[in-house]
């Protein structure tokens, strides 16, 4: 298929980047190490198994000649892409910035309400969600599991 | 053998206490529930229950480990017999007997002959754990750095083969794995590889903020990918299974427990092939072959006494040779680790009570889907009506303060969400996790073997090759990848 065409060269890529990396790595002979204790020694054996898969690979497309698209059963993106934003804007804008309840009521009311879009009825329940997410998993950790909080 | 009951007696003596019951009890129900709900796997259920536990002494915390792991295998069958959706790759067996079950208006007696045969499943499993792990710990003595070598590379590569539809693919996920686990310090001269100069990845990747990324959160984004249509429950009638039934399919519960066991001691395979080998062993052996994938108890009996009986076998080489028999077994070997416990070949030596308490915590977890199994499924029932919409977010944010909570260190949750997106991507282009999991948890153990016996062998690799038992597992090796790859050929000349 041509997207193991292409996979295959991404990994034989990926392979040879991490073979060159371990070759130039220091090889530390200044403190006596000898070849086969160098440290770049496994990466640069697995990366090399990682290239030569990776050609496989993109061989094995090549070979059967089934380059054409075959339509995957997991085809579109869906709801990723939304997921994904307010998935990172909560880890990475709003924990450690703002009070942990907060992000989290934030987040969760925020996700319940898009994914529940259109359903007003369902929609607003989200900032019920969110505050008892908030309210259970910041007890939870912070008393029951004795867990700090981001 | 009676030093053995006297230690698993006392095993079982240590947790009858009030509050271990309960966490047995509640860790049981919370792999239950996770393994009822398509999507969430015993996977990643361990692996955010051992970021919950971080901070309980390491018994308790183990226990509620183990017991989620057995409930949330178990779990899986809930949806697989009531929705045709396996809760867990472990369940996707279970559906074709299961599923047609329930259409015939039996649902609740097809989760009660699932239930038998988890609880049956468990425990042969257990009996080979308690028998097993002190004759391979025997043998695991005899294992030095060479063969610890080819058996992480057995692991991989058996695991690359027989997960997945993909073996090139399973193999490239493993060799991935143990690519990323050397990033960071090595051992030997503490110099930094592949860090680019950042001090958080001096130390490596955190094992379990990566576990919860590739199992967690990249689990939730699959789920969420689609909008699913609301779900069609099938009736539920009596839970309870006759005694004849269970009785009258002796033969395939035994067959199916030792099959289950025996595949979950091979390194990273897991309770799906436990399940799908059990299961067409049952059907080759059946008088009643016609009824299978129509309804056949025989059927959901050996699938599930089979990947039940795999969870025991999948922690005998944890224990024995530090090497998970499956992926929510390497996420378990994680956490004893990181609770200061060192399972390998020493442990029948320095601490053979371990092994009775695993048992015992077994048990206890045996105990808790049998109550569930019989008494909840109503309330089971009601949780796959539950909406994905409400609760991914409520998962995601576990994700997050688990992968923080493992050092108090928001770098952490950046690695829950690469491994994260990196987990998502590799399962949509058909790569498996579990080579990649085992690959991350065993690229330790091959590093430190490869180094170890070159130093012993100042350089020369012969030993690698001429050991007996490093030879038998080379050779095992090249085996497994030549057989694919004479596969390939009559499907290269395929016409298009």
């Amino acid at each position: 298929m041509k997207a193991d065409l292409v996979q295959g060269a991404v990994w034989a890529l990926g392979g040879g980047i991490i073979v060159y990396a371990s070759w130039t790595m220091d090889r530390l002979e200044r403190h006596g190490a000898a070849l086969y204790t160098a440290p770049g020694l496994v990466p640069g054996l697995l990366g090399l198994v990682l290239l030569v898969l990776g050609v496989v690979l993109a061989l094995r497309a090549l070979r059967t000649g089934e380059l054409q698209s075959a339509p995957s059963p997991r085809t579109g993106w869906g709801n990723t892409p939304a997921v994904l934003v307010l998935c990172f804007g909560y880890a990475i804008g709003l924990v450690s910035h703002v009070p942990f309840w907060l992000a989290t009521l934030i987040f969760v009311t925020t996700f319940v309400a898009v994914f529940e879009y259109p359903s007003r009825r369902r929609m607003a329940m989200a900032p019920i969600y969110g505050a008892a997410t908030s309210l259970v998993v910041t007890y939870l950790f912070e008393e029951v599991f004795l867990v700090r909080l981001p | 053998m009676f030093e053995g009951l006297v230690l698993f007696g006392s095993s079982i003596a240590g947790f009858l206490t009030v509050e271990s019951i309960l966490w047995a009890l509640g860790a049981s129900l919370i792999g239950v529930v996770i393994g009822a709900l398509p999507g969430l796997t015993a996977t990643m259920g361990v692996a955010l229950m051992t970021t919950l536990t971080l901070k309980m002494p390491s018994s308790q915390a183990l226990l509620v480990l183990v017991c989620t792991y057995v409930g949330a295998i178990y779990g899986g069958s809930r949806s697989a017999i009531l929705l045709n959706i396996p809760g867990t790759p472990a369940s996707a067996a279970s559906c074709l007997d299961g599923y047609a079950l329930a259409r015939q208006g039996r649902a609740g007696y097809a989760m009660g002959i699932a239930t038998t045969g988890s609880v049956m499943g468990t425990l042969i499993g257990m009996f080979f754990l308690a028998l097993f792990t002190p004759l391979l710990g025997n043998v695991a003595l005899r294992f030095g750095a060479y063969e610890f070598f080819w058996l992480a590379a057995f692991g991989v590569v058996i695991s690359g083969n027989l997960t997945g539809d993909d073996p090139l693919k399973g193999w490239m996920a493993g060799f991935l794995g143990l690519f990323l686990a050397t990033v960071g310090q090595e051992s030997v001269y503490a110099f930094e590889r592949f860090t680019f100069g950042t001090r958080d990845l001096a130390g490596g990747l955190s094992l379990v903020p990566a576990l919860v990324g590739a199992f967690g959160f990249a689990e939730l984004l699959l789920v969420m990918r689609e909008r699913r249509p609301p779900v069609e429950l099938s009736p539920v009638d009596s839970v309870v299974p006759k005694i004849g039934d269970v009785l009258k399919y002796w033969r395939t519960i035994v067959r199916s427990g030792c099959i289950g066991t025996f595949i979950g001691i091979i390194p990273g395979v897991g309770e799906d092939s436990a399940a799908w080998t059990s299961y067409a062993a049952a059907k080759r052996a059946s008088s009643e072959k016609e009824l299978f994938g129509k309804g056949s108890v025989e059927g959901l009996m050996a699938a599930e006494t089979g990947d039940n009986a795999c969870v025991p076998g999948a922690i005998i080489p944890v224990l024995t040779l530090q090497i998970p028999g499956s992926a929510p077994a390497a996420v378990l070997m994680a956490a004893m680790l990181i609770h200061g416990v060192r399972p390998g070949p020493l442990i029948m030596v320095e601490s053979p009570h371990f092994v009775y308490d695993i048992i015992a915590m077994m048990l206890f977890a045996v105990i808790g889907i049998l109550i569930y199994g019989l008494v909840l499924t109503r309330f089971l029932v009601q949780v796959l009506r539950v909406r994905y919409q409400i609760i991914v977010p409520v998962i995601f944010v576990l994700c997050v303060v688990g992968s923080f909570a493992i050092a108090s260190r928001l770098f952490d949750v950046w690695v829950m969400l690469a491994f994260g997106v990196i987990g998502f991507a590799l399962r949509l282009a058909n790569y498996p996790m579990a080579p990649l999991v085992l690959g991350l948890v065993l690229g330790d153990l091959l590093e430190k073997s490869l180094r170890r016996g070159l130093v012993l062998s100042d350089g020369d690799v012969t030993p690698f090759f001429t050991r007996p038992i490093s030879a038998f597992l080379c050779a095992l090796i090249v085996l497994i990848v030549l057989s694919r790859f004479i596969r390939w050929r009559p499907h290269a000349h395929r016409p298009v």
